[in-house]
């Protein structure tokens, strides 16, 4: 490369560990930079990345993000959102949810955990999370510069051990080293560094896109415990828009014009419908045009005023309010005991379900942060007091449901109670009931209800026994829970020692084996993620090329010929188009020719730096009473 | 499944269900109780006058494992003498249910209660005859 | 840190009934006690580094327990392999089960007396009279069991006698382990021992029959 290009080697070789909120409906990248502050990282779509991914006819990956929500109208059963909502469940647990998505779901022979059939391909939810993770990584990438390869994932805080797992394992597919997995009510916490005031119990009120969240903590000098989760998985800002757009079509049908099977059109609305409540956040009244092709060429002014908005939307602002009232009563809190009220989830903007919040918790809600990147900012936080082994700050949570074995008759026997401080763990002995018994069936399950059938079945395990009498083999089996949430079992032979070999099959999630499968079947046919990855590198090149170039054309540059710069600028234009065609073979032609077009730039670039270090070598000299008439001549003459 | 068909075959069909009149006094009745858990079992056993044992109830507030020991015990002492009934040792009933270590205590349970009943009895008789 | 390891270690040493530690490096971080292979009940008052005596200052543990959680957390060692982080999770697992178990008045009786070794004739044995009544409880029970919310009175008035004769309990197990900390002769511990195994026993009893009331409770309100 012909430029020269500031980088400090420590800043290379520092580890890049980002903060990730892989939400529902939206997902956000966050990084810690070296003032300490977090920030939202973005490329030109900006920070929201739609958790969308759209697939051709064959299950081939076309988009992720806002290209591939643009698709979910178009190709409904090839465009997979809410993966969310099946991460680490299986079929029976989604019965609900498959009724409203309109992609087909299955379950297969060995495994309990749901996959998408898109096309003649069948993704499991681990695999289809991976698509957004990767695309954050590359908008991470660009944005830093850098290759990026450990994240800190946040997920709800109900989520259970196989709903961990899952995400681990889409962080793992998208080539990142899954540092922590935080509950999202914790990262927010964290984002407002709540963590480092005085004790104190504070309330996470999440409504987002698609799900409302309700947490009750309890924080004392970096010390988080749940102290109670509530909520309503399906009610959020979709909900909001849906009766906007309802009432819209409400008044239009009034002036005549019906959209009612008019799906584009509709879609359209709702883009309107979330102009006007975005606009109504802020203003009092708001006006839309409205474009109602192909029911009439004329476009229709459409104004709505807060009130009328604030009516609409009130059941559903209502609708959080009693799992809030539920949750505090959980946790045996009063609303005056709270220190602090959060806001998170794009819903929090709308004036009406601010004032609720403040009424019912008695005081006004933190809203300085975005609410919508206050989760991701919160697990860049956390990234960066893992990479940076900071001292001052620890992040500490709970596991939020039981953890037990089963016992005669569909009962439970519990080890590990919900709201115990993880990492946790639990030591059973097992020995044999009959002679030359050979194995002992275990099978652990989490949930917080006394029998079987009410509770999550995790893993099943038989602990291997030599033949011998009853009673004779004792087996201590250890159930960790690690700092994630996410179980694992090892066993060992109380008599010798020794380390038993378990095989552990979860219920749901994906097997070690499986991951490495995926892994690998990643890298074969991974020719797509090469050329990404090799894009990625190449325009990080790119962009620092320019900025370079563009740098030394107002300096150094000004010296040179107006061929020689029009020449320079035009180079400097295509490899800006290269960028964009986000294909690595013309932009490393473009980088080329921009390469050799600089190399007289270059050459008038080092010698002025070569002359300025002298310079200051001289300047210094002066400055240190060593008074040389020559330097002081060579002053005179670069002046 | 972590334990035997038979554990849940009397859990779900438990025999001999049910009280004898505790006055009569052909009959013996055991009250025992698992403090770990908090079970009480109540295990009631009426003898002919060769000794030996025609019917047994019992009723358990209990796991599963308490409730299928104390099913067991009841069958098993049918028909038995009240030497071969306060012969049965709780190692037999693991064995037959396959019971899980944790839930041994349910069958030494079963049988103090069916010792409990046998003295009870032996008692009444011993009161009788004096 | 390892200073601070250190005058733990001075700590432990002023108590006899602490065990000495075992040493197991983690990043620079001296542990505290873990527990040998295949040892089934760790020494949780070791592991925390406190004497091991029921009459515990909640408060001085927490903060001890805090300051572990500290060091040993497998946050702080993420740069130091993946062979660390484990350990340090394990570690760190174990204060938190050590603290779980050694907050709670109950759990730590129960914990003492496991630890101290099964002793059969310190075993706790209702009286007929408690057996009898702990049944017609039960049966009593039973009977509401069907339609708790016609039963409503009844079970209030259960639940109260339950919640006062806890009371009683709690008053007596502080009493049995005020005396099991006091007791140095052989005749002495086995009385304090058996004092606690009566009263932990006759709480298991009670609280089984509580929280099989309190559920039908909740049902007779959901009912409602």
């Amino acid at each position: 490369m012909a430029i020269l290009i500031g980088c400090s080697p420590q800043q290379a070789q520092a580890e890049l560990a980002v903060g990730i909120d892989l939400g529902t409906t939206n997902s956000l990248v966050a990084w810690v930079g070296p003032d300490g502050q977090p920030r939202v990282l973005s490329d030109a779509e900006g920070p929201m990345v739609p958790s969308v991914i759209a697939f051709d006819a064959q299950g081939e990956l076309l988009a992720t993000g806002a290209a591939a929500d643009a698709r979910v109208h178009l190709d409904p059963s090839h465009t997979i959102y809410s993966v969310k909502r099946l991460m680490g469940r299986d079929a029976a647990e989604v019965v609900d949810e498959l009724r409203l998505l309109p992609y087909q779901v299955h379950t297969e022979a060995g495994s309990a955990a749901v996959r998408v059939q898109v096309g003649q391909k069948r993704y499991s939810a681990p695999e289809l999370s991976a698509f957004v993770l990767r695309r954050l990584k590359s908008i991470a990438e660009q944005a830093l510069g850098r290759p990026v390869s450990k994240a800190v994932i946040t997920v709800p805080a109900y989520f259970n051990d196989a709903q961990r797992q899952a995400t681990k394992d889409a962080g793992r597919l998208a080539g990142l080293q899954v540092l922590r997995i935080v509950n999202e009510p914790t990262a927010a916490a964290l984002a407002y560094g709540l963590d480092k005031g005085a004790s104190g119990k504070v309330a996470v009120y999440d409504f987002g896109g698609g799900t409302f969240d309700i947490s009750i903590l309890h924080l004392h000098e970096g010390l988080t415990e749940v102290l109670a989760t509530g909520g309503d998985t399906h009610l959020g800002g979709d909900d909001i828009d849906l009766a906007l757009v309802e009432q819209l079509a409400a008044g239009l049908a009034r002036q005549g014009l019906d959209v009612r099977g008019q799906p584009e059109l509709l879609q359209r609305l709702r883009k309107d419908a979330i102009a006007l409540k975005i606009a109504l956040s802020e203003a009092e009244t708001a006006e839309r045009t409205l474009d109602l092709a192909p029911l009439t060429s004329r476009p229709v002014q459409w104004q709505m005023a807060r009130a009328e908005l604030e009516a609409v939307i009130a059941p559903l602002v209502e609708r959080t309010l009693a799992p809030c009232r539920q949750a505090l009563r959980d946790a045996g809190v009063q609303p005056a005991d709270l220190s602090e009220v959060v806001l998170v989830g794009g819903s929090t903007r709308i004036p009406l379900v601010r004032q609720r919040v403040q009424e019912l918790f008695g005081r006004p809600p933190h809203c300085e942060l975005d609410p919508d990147q206050v989760v991701a900012l919160g697990a860049a936080v956390q990234a960066d007091i893992m990479t940076h082994s900071r001292r001052d700050m620890l992040l500490l949570d709970v596991t939020p449901l039981s953890l037990g074995i089963e016992t005669v008759g569909g009962g439970i026997a519990k080890l590990i109670q919900r709201n115990s401080s993880i990492p946790a763990s639990a030591t059973e002995e097992f020995t044999t009931s009959v002679d030359n018994q050979t194995g002992v069936v275990v099978h652990v399950l989490q949930g917080d209800r006394e029998l079987v059938r009410d509770c999550r079945s995790l893993a099943r395990f038989v602990i291997p026994i030599q033949p011998m009498a009853a009673g004779l083999a004792r087996v201590a089996v250890s159930f960790l829970i690690d700092a994630n949430g996410i179980l694992h079992v090892t066993a060992r032979d109380v008599r010798t020692g020794r380390e038993v070999t378990l095989e552990v099959k979860p219920s749901y999630g994906l097997s070690d084996s499986e991951v490495e499968q995926m892994l690998e079947a990643a890298f074969d046919n991974a020719e797509s993620d090469i050329a990404e990855r090799a894009f990625v590198d190449l325009s990080v090149e790119a962009e620092q090329l320019l900025r370079a170039t563009d740098r030394q054309l107002r300096g150094p540059g000004q010296r040179l010929d107006a061929e020689e710069r029009q020449d320079i600028e035009a180079t400097m234009a295509s490899v800006r188009a290269a960028i964009s065609t986000r294909q690595a073979d013309p932009l490393r032609q473009a980088l080329e020719e921009l390469s050799s077009a600089t190399n007289h730039l270059a050459e008038l670039a080092f010698g002025d730096a070569v002359n300025t270090a002298a310079h200051s070598q001289q300047v210094q000299a002066a400055l240190a009473g060593d008074d040389d008439p020559a330097a002081s001549k060579s002053h005179h003459a670069n002046a | 499944m972590a334990y035997s068909d038979k554990v849940l075959d009397h859990y779900n069909q438990p025999r001999n269900v049910g009280a004898l009149p505790k006055s009569d006094p052909n009959v013996g009745t055991g009250v025992v109780g698992a403090p770990e858990c908090g079970d009480v079992m109540k295990l009631q056993i009426r003898v002919n006058d060769d000794g030996v044992i025609e019917e047994a109830k019992f009723k358990t507030f209990g796991c599963g494992s308490a409730i299928a020991s104390s099913s067991l015990a009841t069958e098993w002492v049918k028909g038995k003498t009240l030497e071969e009934a306060a012969a049965i040792r709780n190692t037999d009933i693991v064995q037959e249910l396959n019971l899980p270590p944790i839930k041994i205590h349910c069958s030494v349970l079963a049988e103090d209660a069916i010792r409990a009943a046998v003295s009870d009895y032996q008692a009444k008789r011993a009161s009788r005859n004096s | 840190m390892a200073i601070q390891m250190q005058s733990m270690l001075a700590s432990g040493a002023e108590h006899p009934a602490v065990r000495p530690w075992v040493a197991g490096e983690l990043g620079g971080v001296v542990l505290n006690r873990w527990p040998e292979p295949g040892e089934a009940l760790p020494d949780y008052f070791a592991v925390l580094g406190v004497p091991a005596k029921l009459g515990l200052d909640e408060a001085a543990v927490e903060l001890q327990v805090r300051s572990l959680i500290r060091s040993l957390h497998p946050d702080r060692f993420h740069r130091d392999g993946p062979e660390a982080v484990a350990m340090a999770q394990r570690h760190t697992a174990l204060v938190n089960d050590a603290w779980r178990v050694l907050r709670d008045l109950e759990k730590r009786c129960l914990y003492a007396l496991e630890l101290a070794g099964d002793r059969p004739d310190e075993a706790y044995k209702p009286t007929p009279i408690e057996l009898a009544q702990t049944f017609e409880r039960n049966e009593l029970l039973e009977e509401c069991e069907d339609a708790p919310r016609q039963h409503r009175k009844e079970l209030l008035s259960l639940l109260g006698e339950l919640e006062g004769e806890r009371v009683d309990l709690v008053e007596d197990l502080r009493d049995a382990s005020t005396a099991w900390d006091a007791a140095e002769e052989p005749a002495a511990r086995h009385q304090a021992r058996t004092a606690l195994r009566q009263a932990l026993g006759r709480m298991a009893y009670l609280d089984r029959l509580r929280n099989r009331a309190k559920a039908m409770l909740d049902r007779a309100a959901q009912q409602a």
